[in-house]
């Protein structure tokens, strides 16, 4: 097992004033500090610096260190979530001076957990790790009929969508959304993600979805990768 | 269709004590000296709002078997259940006792508020894995609890079967489903009954920390 390291972003002094570090924040949200990582998202903000190079030389070290920590399984899911809320403090900062930049997300992602499961916990933490790595994300919550996902999915004009499913009664229904998505001919106009303890890749084949997110960093592994072919195939 | 013959009755108890390095195990953590405080910390924390917030009741009742055969069982209320299992793990029972089980609403409004209201993934994540471990240990508090009284009455309890899980059947030797949603046939078995577990069209039960389920009572003599 190898330990991950952090990847400083390459010429980062360049897109910075004069004397800025931005170690301490990779650090907080590495280590879960969300008051000091608010506070110097804040700083750097106060100090002009570009919202796009806050969230991606301050924000997106200590968050992928994280990520690439939890996908060799040093940590776990807890100190994603601490890592989590420190990258949401910072944020919630930028956001909307990224919104009003007219910066795009990465992709949309509608996400729910199948009709007939009322557990949340699980897809609550792909939204929030989907969130953080710069997807504007649709929580439809639990117990979510074909129709709502369908709706929404055309709505939004998603380009991936996530079936959560905790129980093995209820994994069978990630394969109905799927028909059902076929049968709206929706189907070729989203990705389809699922997830869950009972979920295999086996299972993601056989239910015809695009991929299978073992864990939330998984998730969002995959669906950046999903998005960037998405991009790909439209130039 | 007549009503089950006898009347539902409640248990109720104390919330049974949670350990805080039982959720940090089911979290992956296997050596609690290499977890980090502040992770440490929010177990604790979980387990002492899981013991203010869960309060354990169960209903149950009980139903004449009329017969058990390749997998249909008959009760004199006039609910039938399916499942291969049945001739194996309820081989014996005179009587079924249906029960539904639940801590109650205020744990999974917490959970939620913790993720949406205030943004405490970690706190809302060991808060709900506390809940599901209370249920569990409340679940086994109910049995232990059945088995005295129906000790009591020279009866012993079958192994707990509930609809959605999986069982192990002679048929074969493979594994057999009670399909989930018989839940819906348990469910009347409490009709008339203002119960404190709603089933959904989805046969998924609300509160989440809920569980229910059936055993067999077998006359000690047999």
């Amino acid at each position: 097992m190898s330990e991950p390291e952090l990847q400083i972003p390459e010429g980062w002094e360049g897109r910075a004033p004069d004397g800025w570090e931005w170690q301490t924040l990779w650090e907080a949200v590495e280590e879960g500090d969300h008051t000091y990582s608010h506070d110097r998202v804040q700083q750097a903000i106060d100090a002009d610096i570009d919202p796009r190079i806050i969230l991606d030389d301050g924000l997106f070290p200590g968050f992928n260190l994280q990520g690439d920590r939890f996908s060799e399984q040093i940590i776990f899911i807890p100190e994603m979530l601490i890592t989590a809320r420190a990258m949401k403090a910072g944020l919630a900062l930028i956001r909307p001076l990224l919104a009003a930049m007219a910066e795009k997300p990465l992709g949309t992602f509608v996400m729910g957990t199948v009709l007939g499961d009322m557990h949340d916990i699980g897809q609550s933490i792909v939204t929030i790790m989907l969130e953080n790595a710069g997807f504007k994300v649709i929580n439809l919550g639990t117990d979510v009929h074909p129709d709502r996902f369908i709706e929404t999915a055309a709505e939004e004009e998603a380009d991936l969508v996530g079936f959560s499913a905790l129980l093995s009664t209820t994994v069978y229904y990630q394969k109905v959304t799927i028909e059902e998505f076929e049968k709206a001919g929706h189907r070729d106009k989203v990705h389809i993600l699922i997830g869950g303890a009972p979920t295999t890749q086996e299972w993601a084949n056989e239910c015809g979805a695009d991929g299978w997110g073992k864990d939330a960093m998984e998730a969002v592994k995959l669906a950046r990768r999903l998005v960037a072919e998405k991009r790909e195939a439209w130039v | 269709m007549t009503r089950p013959d006898q009347t539902v009755r409640q248990w109720t108890s104390a919330p049974p004590p949670v350990d805080a390095a039982r959720i940090l195990r089911v979290h992956k953590y296997t050596d609690p000296s290499k977890v980090r405080p502040v992770i440490r910390d929010a177990a604790e924390k979980a387990v002492g709002e899981a013991a203010k917030l869960a309060v354990p009741s169960a209903h149950y009742v009980v139903n004449a078997i009329e017969s058990l055969e390749s997998g249909r069982l008959r009760l004199a209320c006039g609910i039938n259940f399916d499942c291969a299992a049945f001739d194996q793990h309820l081989c014996g029972a005179r009587h079924l006792l249906a029960f539904v089980m639940t801590i109650g609403p205020r744990l999974d409004a917490t959970v939620l508020s913790l993720v949406e209201d205030v943004f405490e993934p970690l706190d809302a994540l060991f808060l709900e894995t506390a809940g599901w471990l209370t249920i569990e240990a409340a679940t086994k508090n109910f049995a232990r609890h059945l088995k005295e009284e129906f000790a009591a009455q020279g009866r012993s309890l079958t192994l707990r079967m509930g609809p959605g899980y999986d069982y192990r059947s002679h048929n074969g030797g493979g594994r057999v489903r009670w399909d989930l949603w018989q839940q819906r046939e348990l469910f009347q078995m409490f009709e008339g009954t203002d119960l404190p577990v709603e089933l959904m069209e989805s046969c998924a039960m609300l509160p989440k920390m809920s569980r229910s389920g059936v055993f067999g009572l077998i006359p000690r003599e047999s």
